[in-house]
């Protein structure tokens, strides 16, 4: 099938007087139509910085130097300003992990999705209106038409994100970018939010690419996983077959961080202690418990485990297979 | 036989807003915490567990209710005594960089609360900063530098030496590990209980982090809405919770395994304002149990099994104990 989104070798970094911070050191990612995918990895992995390159939102001192972000058959990176907003929130929406700061103070909920929606369709304040009670409703707010006249401060954390949900899905947009949707949520309203989105995205046929520091999360809302560390995507597979056989000694630290809290009450992490970052090497090196010589020499590439796997480790068979403690 | 170290009876806490109402964020709890023990104190936000801990170390005072910490009165303490109390209880919080100050080096931000609290010579303080800098794991490099040159993990390191820098005996931990990511979450939880091991320390651990909680706590209470709902020994807490609110909090978490079923024990609705509280039990909005009973009273906390205490009308019938708590056997 061809993929609704392909990115190949993005690389992108940060521009500083000092000198220059590589950021997206060459990333590739395929999104199929209709699928959800979820993006892993920590903090400074560049997550985040990978969803804003998708909508082409960076600007300086950010800076992309190469690859290309394929979307519908058509190239975003190369695409002028005029052409991305008639993709941007239509084809491709942004859903950010504070929706408190997605939304404007000043003005009433209502008002702002009407205004997303006559942005991209010829129809009147008060037809535009009448969608947004609509939308509120299809999102689970309760009494639609009178908190269509909230501000955002007269609602919660959760009803905020249901708000923020439903203008990203005001167009059924073909690709729904969600970036720690539930971040700042209580977990009982966390799970009520992603049920939501899960639905909505099946009711619509978009894909969705979820980015998230959950394991949990994306174990139970995707169908693919991706890891992504030190700007790179350095695995990627099928949930069933990533959980049950991760490949990069980096996606198996943090699949055992997420389960220690589970399997044993403590001493699942032996902490590792970090070597000196090799210049040339895999990025992952010093922290690797099963690095070899090679791994210091030559970055290894995203190269299959088996049918829809891959990992960029040179060890990736023997740590799927379990062979080697990773 | 355990020493019971700390006492919180009856206690409430309501904030005045404006004339007539009040954010009424505590209302009424009671606990203790044995010597060497973790009692987790778990809910989410609006449910009073922050509120607790800054009670028990009197950085706001308590409405009504009683704080006992090894048999002295702490809600009835002069300025004095409390001056006396603050070596022996200590908090550590949740924001790493922020809770340090970013214009002091390390050393003297772990020499604070020493300098506060004894009359160590300069030479002893510094070997003091240097021991427990050891102990977080922290090399005596790190002294003279500012807290922005480490991560937030290692910040959050030098906030648990600074902690234990004036030999506490009570650990006040908020939100420890929410700021930080799932790996350093794990080292860090780790440290506090190797430290509980070798200082005999005990702590009490507020988390709205389930899973966190889990690992390194030895009894749990779940507050919702300035009441605790359910307590009890945490291994058999997280097998069988008895009260809905638990039973949701609990099927929330999603463990890291697709192939896992999800539990469909939700809740509906959002928590409602600690101003205007529910009549009768505070979740009976959002409770799949819920019957007429729950909206005319709050119930009374009732022990369904051993050292279980249970606050819900319909927990022993849901869970199938009829009778004699020990015996027990819930369905699924």
């Amino acid at each position: 099938m061809k993929p609704l989104l392909a990115v190949e070798d993005v690389r992108v970094s940060f521009e500083k007087e000092s000198g220059s911070v590589a950021v997206l050191n060459g990333v590739d990612l395929s999104v199929r139509p209709g699928e959800s995918i979820g993006i892993v990895g920590e903090s400074g992995a560049g997550k985040t910085v990978l969803v804003r390159t998708i909508l082409n939102l960076l600007q300086e001192p950010w800076k992309v130097h190469q690859g290309s972000i394929r979307f519908d058959g058509e190239d975003l990176l190369a695409k002028q300003e005029e052409e991305l907003r008639e993709i941007r929130g239509v084809k491709i929406a942004l859903n950010s992990p504070e929706p408190r700061k997605q939304l404007n103070p000043l003005v009433r909920v209502g008002e702002q999705l009407a205004h997303g929606i006559r942005a991209h369709r010829k129809i009147t304040r008060k037809e535009a209106l009448e969608l947004a009670v609509e939308a509120l409703e299809a999102v689970g707010i309760p009494d639609p038409h009178l908190r269509v006249r909230a501000y955002p401060h007269e609602l919660s954390g959760g009803m905020c994100q249901r708000v923020v949900i439903a203008m990203a899905l005001s167009h059924s947009p073909k690709l729904l970018l969600a970036d720690e949707p539930t971040a700042g949520l209580d977990v009982t309203i966390a799970r009520q939010i992603l049920d939501l989105m899960a639905e909505l995205v099946h009711e619509f046929g978009s894909s969705l690419m979820l980015v998230s520091r959950d394991m949990g999360v994306v174990a139970h809302y995707c169908q693919r996983v991706a890891v992504m560390y030190a700007g790179q995507i350095v695995e990627v597979g099928e949930t069933e077959v990533f959980y049950g056989a991760a490949a990069h000694p980096y996606s198996r630290h943090l699949l055992r961080a997420a389960r220690a809290a589970r399997d044993e009450r403590r001493g699942a992490m032996a902490s590792v202690e970090a070597r000196a970052a090799a210049v040339q090497g895999c990025a992952y090196m010093p922290r690797c418990p099963v690095a070899v010589a090679a791994c210091e020499q030559s970055i290894p590439a995203l190269e299959p485990v088996d049918d829809g796997h891959a990992a960029r480790c040179f060890r990736r068979g023997e740590v799927a297979r379990g062979e080697v403690q990773a | 036989m355990a020493e019971r170290l700390l006492e919180v009876t009856n206690l409430v806490k309501h904030f005045p807003v404006g004339r007539r109402r009040s954010v009424k964020a505590i209302n009424d709890v009671s606990f203790h915490i044995d010597r060497g023990e973790t009692l987790a104190l778990v809910g989410e936000s609006g449910s009073g567990k922050t509120t607790v801990g800054r009670c028990i170390l009197r950085l706001i005072e308590p409405t009504q209710g009683r704080i006992t910490f090894d048999g002295a009165q702490v809600d009835a303490m002069s300025a004095d005594q409390l001056r006396a109390l603050r070596p022996r209880v200590q908090m550590v919080f949740q924001e790493p960089y922020d809770s340090l100050n970013p214009r002091m080096r390390i050393r003297r931000i772990v020499e604070e609360p020493i300098l506060l609290g004894s009359d160590m010579s300069p030479a002893q303080r510094h070997d003091r900063v240097a021991e427990v800098l050891e102990m977080v794991r922290l090399g005596a490099d790190s002294m003279d530098k500012y807290p922005h040159q480490f991560s937030a993990g290692e910040q959050q390191r030098i906030g648990i030496a600074r902690a234990i820098a004036t030999q506490p005996e009570l650990v006040v931990l908020d939100e420890p590990t929410s700021a930080l990511d799932v790996s350093v979450r794990a080292e860090i939880l780790d440290l506090l209980t190797d430290l509980q091991e070798d200082l005999a320390l005990s702590y009490l651990l507020i988390s709205h982090d389930l899973t966190a909680v889990r690992r390194v706590c030895h009894r749990v209470a779940i507050m919702y809405l300035g009441k605790i709902v359910e307590r009890g020994d945490s291994d058999a807490l997280f097998e069988q919770p008895l009260h809905p609110y638990s039973r949701a909090l609990l099927s929330s978490v999603l463990y890291p395994d697709p192939s896992e079923q999800l539990s469909r024990f939700l809740l509906s609705g959002e928590i409602p304002s600690p101003i205007d509280l529910p009549p009768g039990c505070h979740l009976h909005g959002r409770c799949p149990w819920a019957v007429d009973a729950c909206n005319d009273a709050y119930p009374d906390a009732e022990e369904l099994l051993p050292g279980r205490q249970v606050a819900c009308f319909r927990a022993r019938e849901k869970n199938d104990l009829n009778g004699d708590a020990a015996a027990g056997s819930p369905s699924a």
